[in-house]
């Protein structure tokens, strides 16, 4: 049923040809991946020899390299790239993001949010930079300051699902697990075939382990199996909820039938690893998912 | 392969053009016999139908991959690390900087 999904490797940062490498950032773009470092190796190399041969999807790499840039802290080369947008588009809102963006790379935190409050001065109703003030504050160690401005924008845009995934994980790095599980009901409403949501609601509900909760988990933990089976980490999670049900509930039916999940779920667990591991490693894995003897 | 449903699509075209041009003489022909009009002949309707189909197939292979029709399939090949990594939320104070130099 399920399979081992290949590891994505993000370190391979090899320049070939420019094509490829122009694909490549594409597809970091796209599924929005963090890799910043084959960014910036690549998008380096793409800038200094290439920009000709990229069109007008040069601009969109050189906004692309400042942000990757500044994730592993090369703020000369985010600097000289965003000398070249700001030469290009100098009344771009975009570009003055990248701006404050380049004060918070150097971690002058109050300059950026002086910087920010002159344009939300001008433009109240700009979502991007008000989430760079909320960005400020968890850099700064100041969650509960963050939580209260990015329920700010939430109220006013409450369809906004990277703010809420956001949110979620503000609470709970704060250990708010209910308000984090509101946080992705609201998030499974806004896209209920996304397996991801359901296995993170799920992940949080394992983790309040109350019995109730313990079986909300259960039932995403099985919703996120049905719309993706080949997931392992949904598979490990609704086999731990097994476990823990069959420990918490007093009536024996009921323990049957949470062992029995538990069951299933190893059995597929191992079968699953079946293909790629060799003998030692799969009895590792089986005293490992083996239920502690009572 | 796109190049043979091309040209079974360019014969099916060619398929379809003829019988209408047979069609349209069939009816001069009767108007010259002084003929009523009852129906197509049989070789007619049968090119027609046969030019049609040839078209239908030719376009449907053509046509470069089918996607999966179930709404979750799109989510599949999405990972974790795209959705766990909010662009907008961004900071730069973490271990990236020491990590890379």
């Amino acid at each position: 049923m399920a399979s081992i999904e290949e590891v994505h490797v993000s370190d391979d940062a090899e320049f070939t040809d420019w094509k490829t490498a122009r694909d490549t950032l594409r597809d970091i773009r796209e599924t929005e991946r963090r890799d910043s470092r084959v960014v910036v190796a690549l998008g380096k190399i793409l800038i200094d020899k290439y920009s000709n041969k990229l069109g007008d999807e040069v601009w969109t790499v050189h906004e692309q390299l400042v942000m990757a840039a500044l994730d592993i802290g090369d703020t000369r080369r985010a600097e000289s790239s965003f000398g070249c947008l700001k030469k290009r588009f100098s009344n771009s809102k975009r570009v003055k993001k990248l701006e404050g963006l380049i004060m918070e790379g150097k971690e002058d935190f109050d300059e950026a949010l002086e910087y920010y409050e002159g344009i939300l001065k001008d433009d109240p109703t700009n979502t991007i930079i008000s989430k760079r003030i909320v960005a400020i504050h968890k850099a700064r160690g100041d969650t509960a300051l963050a939580i209260t401005k990015l329920t700010e924008i939430l109220e006013i845009t409450m369809a906004d699902y990277e703010s809420w995934s956001e949110l979620a994980g503000l609470y709970i790095s704060q250990h708010q697990y209910d308000k984090a599980a509101f946080c992705l009901e609201e998030l499974i409403l806004s896209n209920p075939h996304n397996y991801i949501f359901h296995q993170r609601y799920a992940e949080v509900c394992y983790t309040q382990n109350t019995t109730e909760s313990l079986e909300i988990a259960r039932k995403h933990y099985a919703t996120s199996l049905k719309l993706k089976p080949s997931n392992l980490r949904s598979l490990y999670g609704l086999y731990q909820t097994g476990v823990s049900l069959g420990k918490h509930l007093k009536k024996k039916e009921a323990k049957v039938r949470n062992d029995d999940i538990a069951q299933w779920c190893m059995s597929q667990l191992l079968e699953t690893y079946q293909e790629n591991c060799n003998m030692e490693q799969l009895k590792v894995l089986e005293n490992f998912l083996k239920p502690p003897s009572k | 392969m796109a190049s043979l449903s091309r040209i079974i699509f360019c014969i099916g075209a060619l398929f379809l053009f003829h019988s209408g041009y047979s069609a349209v003489q069939h009816k001069s022909f009767l108007k010259l016999a002084e003929m009523d009009y009852s129906s197509l002949p049989i070789d007619i309707t049968v090119e027609c139908l046969l030019g049609s189909l040839l078209c239908c197939v030719a376009v449907l292979e053509g046509m470069s991959q089918y996607r999966d029709f179930r709404l979750t399939s799109e989510l599949y090949s999405k990972k974790l690390d795209g959705v766990y990594n909010k662009q907008n939320f961004m900071i730069f104070n973490h271990r990236g900087s020491a990590l890379s130099n």
